[in-house]
């Protein structure tokens, strides 16, 4: 009896934070993911990345529990979460997990702070809530200076509107790490900013996990962010992941046709004046999905086998996981 | 403080107008105020002079003789041009005197509505009491519960009572207070707290059609501030249901709620007329209906003045109110 | 300061279908409500004509309760109250029809009026309607019937039935006003319109195949609820001496008549004011069903 536990401790201890396997969630009778793995390391920032209506907030919404609140529900898989099944999860064990463990800053997180409220009240009530044995006006400056806020004391008196949208980003970001959580889900944390501010937070959100090493989802649809601040990835199209692996690898040794299309289809990737590719068709929606590969409609190396069989996620040698059928031939061109 | 908008994801909300001053939107709406004002005065002034014949003749009868029909003449100011007679019809008006009464021993008009308004008053203002506490009891409830069994019957509810004519539920109530005696049935105190005696049935009498209005805006506004991102981020903060409700959707769901309450002050004054007959209370319908059975004319039109000033004082300053309250339109300190 | 809610496309349109419960069946509520209407109407029709009693009749004891020979009772002369009730609802159901409908066409041709011409004229109608507006309906319209008289006639219809049509069309044409200026106002600034104009077609084409059709679809979705508010007011103005004048057959006049004995004779009153709430509600599931029908298209 002892040593099959030892050894399931030993694996928990040596597995990643977060570990998602085979998700899938339904929406009334449409699957809205289907096939979502991904995992993070304790301490490491992974990149979701996918365009818009591939399922990056869903899966988002999954691992903070907000899917009832969209009448969604988990049908298969699991999500472990420091060696807890987070979907077998209610909502009691939910509200002691949120922000303690996981934070989650939402997607428009300029909208995300309540208009009604001046900032340090509602960091007060989330400081009284989560760390109730601090000084709340200490710990509320002290947090916002981790943001790097400017004019932290004169900050709290004010109403969100009277902010700018950094600043708005950088209090919503405060008040996600007021419980030291483990896991931070950033939802599109630069999208609504300047370019110049999106860097910034960018920043912010590498220079916190240095300090604090909690580990970290970005979700995004700029390979550029991902870029900067991730140490791996999840390539997300049409509710599953395609493909997975450290950051530059994926990046630089693309295995599925749809990341090589998202890395062609960048602005940086133009060279010479050559002209900037794009991908012919649109994703699939919800109910839309074809049968066998996903991908295979829009996809240049189609086979017919690839109308057949749902590819899944599998490592190639000397590869990372991905989810085509061609990967191995498809990798040495 | 301009925040860009990036290419992808779709922008769903269009940027807001930039709002103007407060001090100049308050100087708009007294300026709307003043204009309907006077339109009111000369719809009021037309109500005797647009009737077809010699309104003198139709109070007086047809067997009336000159000398009283010239006195009575004399005594409406229908002497003269139409012009000169809204002059002073108007000068009285803005020094306060509306005439006397033609008959109650010709008392001023004045001191035959004022008195009667102030009952009216008490009424609407036990009626909003309970009509807020009710509405925003049941609104709340309803907007909040996922259930579709609680929303169900409180709509449903909330129909019957809105589409029950508000004098039929007055002589439910009367059977009521009839069959048990747990109020006089009708009349007024001797006093302000002998008075409430006699208040509050009527006011839950007006209160089935007020506190619908409210619950319905209630639930609505409820509805819309659960779906904001700011309640999805404190959900993820790990705040407790009730606190969530409490002290994020109440508060920014109340201001529109209250603002309905300026806004209906027409439809309860009119609905007090009727309450009023029902329960015999001695209010601004009361006197209305005495002066309409008795032909007297500056009593009807007194009243009519009073309450339509009223009403639009009332509106604006809800309006005014609503400016003030929300600090999103409040001047940046 | 420019706010931008980038909310995630694929949770906006799946959000839709956890809604609210009975707009997502406006046809069955439509169904009811028109049903129920449809019956009331029905009724009012036909009773009078078939039932063994008419509705001036003193056919009984006074202050008989309901019983298989007079479903709702008999009232305080003796006559019966059911026959009376639904010989009644000819008079409200008709005043409801006629006021409402005239008050649409008067409002709404006003309102467009208002829309397309000069400052001067849109700010005397619009400035007249607001202050029609500001007046409390109920003081206004008892005004109104004071001045008109309850005893003015004409080709021997009840009493009181013109001044009471003249106080609600009087009153209640500022709110179509309104509402059939701000459509047109609105359509005036959208694409659809301009492309129209840009492309060349007249002025009466746009306004034949645009404006008419919204302002109308507008102005009808609030003539359902401006019903419930007519059959409120036609009933309650027995009770303050105004409308129509007794012993005409009509909901007022015939629960006034039971007002006083109440306590004994809860029938005359009740029963009535149940078929007059019946029709509200009735009246009211319509209205909630066209809103929820063509209410996404107004906004």
């Amino acid at each position: 009896m002892t040593a099959p536990l030892l050894a399931d401790l030993r694996r928990a201890r040596s597995s990643a934070l977060l570990e998602v396997r085979d998700l899938s969630v339904r929406i009334g009778h449409h699957d809205v993911l289907s096939g979502v793995d991904l995992s993070v390391g304790a301490g490491r920032c992974l990149g979701l990345v996918g365009e818009t209506g591939s399922g990056k907030t869903l899966t988002c919404r999954a691992l903070i529990g907000l899917l009832p609140r969209i009448g969604a529900e988990v049908m298969r898989g699991s999500i472990t979460f420091d060696g807890r099944d987070l979907v077998s999860f209610r909502q009691r064990d939910w509200n002691r997990l949120r922000g303690r463990e996981i934070a989650f800053v939402p997607q428009s997180s300029l909208t995300g702070l309540d208009p009604v409220m001046t900032v340090g009240r509602q960091l007060a009530e989330t400081i009284r809530l989560l760390d109730p044995e601090s000084e709340v006006r200490t710990r509320a400056v002290e947090l916002l200076d981790m943001v790097e806020m400017p004019n932290p004391q004169q900050t709290l008196t004010r109403y969100p509107h009277q902010l700018s949208g950094g600043m708005r980003q950088r209090a919503m970001i405060a008040l996600a790490i007021v419980g030291r959580p483990k896991l931070l889900l950033a939802d599109e944390p630069t999208t609504a900013l300047d370019v110049t501010v999106q860097r910034a937070i960018l920043e912010l959100l590498s220079s916190l996990r240095q300090a604090t090493h909690m580990s970290m989802i970005i979700v995004t649809h700029d390979l550029g962010v991902v870029e900067t601040v991730t140490d791996d990835i999840a390539i997300m199209y049409a509710g599953s992941t395609i493909e997975t692996g450290a950051t530059n690898d994926v990046l630089s040794r693309p295995q599925h046709p749809y990341t090589r299309a998202l890395l062609d289809a960048r602005p940086s990737a133009r060279a010479g004046g050559a002209r900037l590719t794009t991908i012919p068709g649109q994703p699939p929606g919800p109910g839309e999905w074809a049968d066998g590969c996903r991908y295979a409609p829009r996809c240049p190396f189609v086979q017919d086998r690839c109308h057949e069989h749902v590819p899944q996620l599998t490592a190639i040698p000397d590869g990372h996981p991905a989810a085509c059928l061609r990967q191995e031939e498809l990798v040495h061109d | 403080m301009a925040v860009q908008a990036a290419p992808a994801p779709p922008v769903t909300q269009r940027p807001r107008r930039r709002r103007r001053g407060v001090i100049a939107q308050v100087g708009v709406r007294l300026g709307q105020m003043v204009v309907v004002t006077f339109a009111v005065v000369v719809i009021t002034f037309l109500l005797v002079h647009l009737v077809p014949g010699d309104p003198a003749r139709s109070i007086l009868g047809q067997r009336a003789t000159p000398e009283a029909i010239a006195e009575l003449h004399k005594q409406l100011h229908l002497n003269g041009s139409i012009l000169t007679q809204f002059w002073t019809f108007l000068q009285h008006a803005l020094t306060g005197d509306l005439g006397s009464s033609l008959v109650a021993g010709s008392l001023p008009v004045t001191s035959v509505v004022f008195p009667a308004l102030r009952v009216t008053l008490a009424v609407i203002g036990c009626t909003a009491v309970i009509s807020v506490a009710a509405g925003l009891a049941m609104g709340v409830t309803s907007g909040v519960s996922r259930s579709g069994v609680v929303d169900s019957g409180l709509r449903a509810i909330m129909m019957v009572l809105l589409a029950t004519p508000p004098f039929l539920i007055g002589f439910l109530l009367l059977l009521f207070a009839l069959q048990t005696g747990a109020a006089p049935a009708g009349g007024w105190g001797t006093g302000a707290l002998d008075d409430v005696r006699y208040l509050w049935l009527p006011s839950i009498a007006l209160s089935a059609y007020l506190a619908p209005v409210i619950a319905r805006a209630a639930r609505q506004s409820v509805q819309e501030t659960l779906g904001q991102d700011f309640v999805e981020a404190a959900i993820s903060r790990g705040l407790p249901t009730r606190t969530l409700v409490f002290r994020h959707v109440i508060p920014n769901s109340l201001l529109p709620v209250i603002s309905l309450l300026g806004y209906n002050m027409g439809a309860l004054i009119g609905g007090a007329v009727i309450i009023e007959a029902v329960f015999n209370l001695p209010g601004i319908g009361s006197a209305l209906v005495s002066a309409v059975s008795a032909r007297d004319y500056p009593v009807v039109q007194g009243a009519a003045l009073v309450t339509a000033v009223l009403v639009i004082l009332v509106n604006s300053l809800s309006d005014v109110a609503y400016q003030l309250a929300d600090p999103r339109t409040r001047v940046q300190s | 300061m420019t706010a931008v809610a980038g909310a995630s496309p694929e949770f906006r349109r799946l959000r839709i279908p956890t809604g609210r419960v009975a707009a997502k069946r406006p046809g069955l509520a439509a169904t009811v409500g028109g049903c129920l209407l449809a019956l009331i109407a029905l009724a009012c029709i036909f009773v009078p004509i078939f039932w063994h009693y008419s509705a001036e009749a003193i056919v009984a004891p006074a202050l008989q309760g309901p019983s298989l020979a007079h479903p709702f009772g008999t009232d305080t002369v003796g006559r019966d109250v059911f026959v009376r009730t639904f010989a009644g609802g000819r008079v409200d159901l008709a005043v409801i029809a006629i006021a409402v409908l005239v008050s649409a066409a008067i409002g709404s041709l006003l309102g467009v009026v208002a829309a397309s011409s000069g400052r001067w004229v849109d700010a005397v109608v619009m400035r007249t309607a607001d202050a029609i507006i500001a007046f409390p309906f109920m003081v206004l319209v008892l005004a109104i019937v004071l001045l008109v008289g309850t005893e003015a006639t004409v080709w021997s219809l009840p009493p009181g039935l013109i001044s009471l049509l003249a106080a609600i069309i009087v009153t209640d044409w500022a709110v179509y006003a309104r509402l059939a200026r701000g459509q047109t106002l609105s359509l005036r600034q959208r694409d659809f319109v301009t492309a129209a104009r840009v492309l060349g077609f007249s002025s009466s084409r746009i306004v034949v195949r645009h404006l008419l059709p919204n302002v109308v679809s507008a102005v009808g979705a609030y003539m359902v609820t401006d019903a419930i508010l007519a059959v409120v007011t036609t009933a309650s103005l027995p009770f303050l001496g105004a409308g129509i004048q007794p012993p005409a057959p009509e909901w007022g006049v015939i629960m006034y008549g039971g007002a006083t004995v109440l306590q004994t004779a809860w029938w005359i009153t009740l029963l009535p004011g149940a078929v007059l709430a019946a029709t509200a509600i009735a009246l009211s599931l319509l209205a909630d069903a066209v809103l929820a029908k063509i209410g996404g298209a107004l906004r």
